[in-house]
């Protein structure tokens, strides 16, 4: 379908990881066209990544921002030693970590301040039907920062465990811990969700 | 190392129901995004970072040194002003050691300026990377004997000091001195009781509910634009009072226009505009939003909501077609449907060829309600193609 936006990929195609070192150095070298294609490749995967982290939509734009401020004032430690796409994972889980102590103490200031805890504000417009996503999201907050960012990389993104395990910097006997619990409780609030529909 | 064959089956890796709706959902996270914008916010963001010559790392060692710096000062002014023992003169051979108050003009002149040295490095954390990295900025170094410091400054020798008070004395005084001044002044009203507007809308007392929210609302700050928001919420899905819900979300516009929750009242705006009947407001004012972070998100549910309303309301076929042309290239969950309904719009002004090829189109989509009824209307232009002459 012309101009429509594609899914986010699950991993890097052959033609696309033969260029990637390319492209890195031309974005080192300063070539200003690598840094918008560079933008352009991965911008999507990021948010929709931060997304799935279960990051509010007024705080996206921000961390997308922040990841990609990092991901070019450091690039040229790279040099095509890692994968990119690691690097870019891990400096999404970092920013979504951010923006979750960031509401941490924002929602407790508010709780010090309102008379009650801060109900859910933001209206559902009747018009969306994100119907997929909303259950998803839905079941996804029942998991914990961890098993949620485990999940998250392994089931949606379709990474491979090792890399998983190295983005999280844990072992891989603890992803899959992680992973089995994610599942079970993901499946329980799934089902739930479904029962209350 | 692969996943171990004793662990449950990956939901997204296997064809059963969950594995489809997590793809769905995949595309659905993936939709609305505005690539452009962020690139464009990104290179404003490095390039205003150039000309401040600081970088947010930079800013924050500095604002946490000069903080550092206050909360010492205020420590050695607080131990100085409790312990009066000794008079203290800075002189240019002596040490500074504690003393009392300083005098204004003694405080301005001794006040410290952190100089170039002490200041974080804030070319230092400037992009390493050389392809945006902005050239180093030449700073000047100011020389140290410029510098504010207690031991430049020749101070008058100040008057010797009485012996103060023993602390309890004080504070006795003190007490008393406040208990005289809470005598004078009138009794202060107990603090009203909590308000829970939430919890009267739950207990079936919509309207006591609303007159709880009006009350928080008329107060200032975040609890204020919270309250008109709950407001407007509950008078559209509760009260079915739309028009009481946009003079609540319209009030919340007037108060608070950069207030926190300024896009979700401009998505409810557009709702409640279409609601209303409102159709040209809502067309304008989703047009707005179209250019807002939330509406970007939500690009595709509003270009096929303006959509129907140039059908429907309007009978303005050709900007409805548009409308939904731009949702269709958005995709997502809404793409299909925009899909079908541009193909309604394109058969209407009597371009079957187009409309044939989005209904063909539709039909190629993985999610397609609608299959039957395009067939039929497939089946419908094909005749009519031969049939004409």
């Amino acid at each position: 379908m012309d101009g429509m936006v594609r899914a986010v990929a699950s991993s890097l195609t052959e033609a696309e990881a033969s260029r990637q070192p390319t492209l890195l150095l031309q974005c080192i070298e300063g070539d200003r066209a690598a840094w918008r294609r560079l933008h352009r490749q991965y911008y999507p995967v990021a948010a929709a990544f931060l997304r799935k982290l279960g990051l509010d939509e007024r705080d996206l734009d921000d961390a997308c921002q922040d990841v990609f401020l990092q991901m070019f004032r450091y690039l040229a430690r790279f040099r095509g030693e890692a994968d990119p796409k690691t690097w870019l994972y891990r400096l999404c889980v970092t920013q979504a970590r951010r923006a979750r102590l960031r509401h941490s103490i924002s929602n407790t200031l508010a709780r010090l301040l309102l008379s009650g805890p801060p109900e859910t504000l933001v209206s559902a417009p009747g018009f969306c039907e994100r119907t997929a996503e909303r259950r998803i999201t839905l079941a996804l907050s029942r998991l914990s920062e961890k098993e949620r960012s485990a999940f998250v990389l392994y089931e949606m993104e379709g990474l491979p465990g090792k890399q998983v395990a190295e983005i999280l910097r844990c072992k891989e006997a603890t992803l899959w811990r992680r992973l089995h619990y994610a599942r079970q409780i993901f499946r329980d609030a799934l089902e739930a969700s479904e029962t209350l529909t | 190392m692969t996943e171990p064959s004793n662990r449950p089956p990956s939901p997204l890796r296997g064809e059963h129901e969950l594995g489809a709706l997590l793809r769905e959902a995949n595309e659905q996270y993936a939709a609305g995004l505005d690539e452009a914008s962020a690139y464009r916010r990104v290179q404003e963001q490095l390039t205003s970072r150039h000309a401040r010559g600081s970088t947010r790392f930079g800013a924050r060692r500095t604002t946490a040194f000069l903080g550092g710096l206050a909360l010492a000062g205020a420590l050695v002014w607080l131990k100085a002003s409790t312990k009066l023992d000794e008079s203290i003169v800075f002189g240019p051979e002596e040490p500074a050691r504690a003393r009392s108050a300083p005098s204004p003009d003694e405080q301005a002149l001794t006040e410290r300026v952190p100089s170039a040295e002490e200041a974080p490095s804030e070319a230092a954390t400037v992009s390493e990377s050389p392809a945006l990295a902005p050239p180093e900025p030449k700073r000047e170094s100011v020389p140290p004997s410029r510098a504010v410091t207690p031991r430049a400054v020749k101070l008058p020798e100040a008057p010797p000091l009485e012996v103060p008070a023993p602390e309890e004395t004080k504070t006795t005084e003190r007490a008393e001195a406040a208990e005289a001044e809470a005598a004078e002044q009138p009794k202060a009203e107990p603090p009203a009781p909590e308000l829970d507007c939430m919890q009267m809308a739950r207990d079936g007392a919509p309207r006591q509910a609303e007159s709880c929210f009006a009350t928080l609302a008329s107060g200032a700050g975040l609890r204020a634009e919270m309250a008109l928001h709950e407001m407007a919420r509950l008078r559209r899905d509760v009260l079915g009072d739309a028009r009481g819900a946009l003079a609540a979300l319209s009030e919340y516009r007037q108060r608070f226009p950069r207030g926190s929750l300024r896009h979700e009242v401009a998505l409810s705006r557009v709702e409640l505009l279409v609601r209303l009947g409102r159709t040209r407001d809502a067309l304008r004012e989703s047009e707005e939003l179209l250019t807002s972070p939330v509406g970007r998100v939500r690009a595709a549910e509003l270009h096929v909501l303006r959509g129907n309303m140039y059908r429907t309301a309007l009978s303005d076929l050709n900007a409805a077609a548009a409308e939904f042309a731009r949702a269709e290239r958005l995709g997502g969950p809404l793409g299909a449907e925009a899909t079908y309904l541009r193909g309604t719009c394109l058969e209407a002004l009597g371009d079957g060829r187009a409309a044939l090829e989005a209904y063909e189109r539709y039909l190629s989509t993985p999610r397609r309600p609608r299959a039957a009824e395009v067939r039929q209307r497939i089946a419908a232009l094909s005749g009519s193609a031969r049939a004409a002459p």
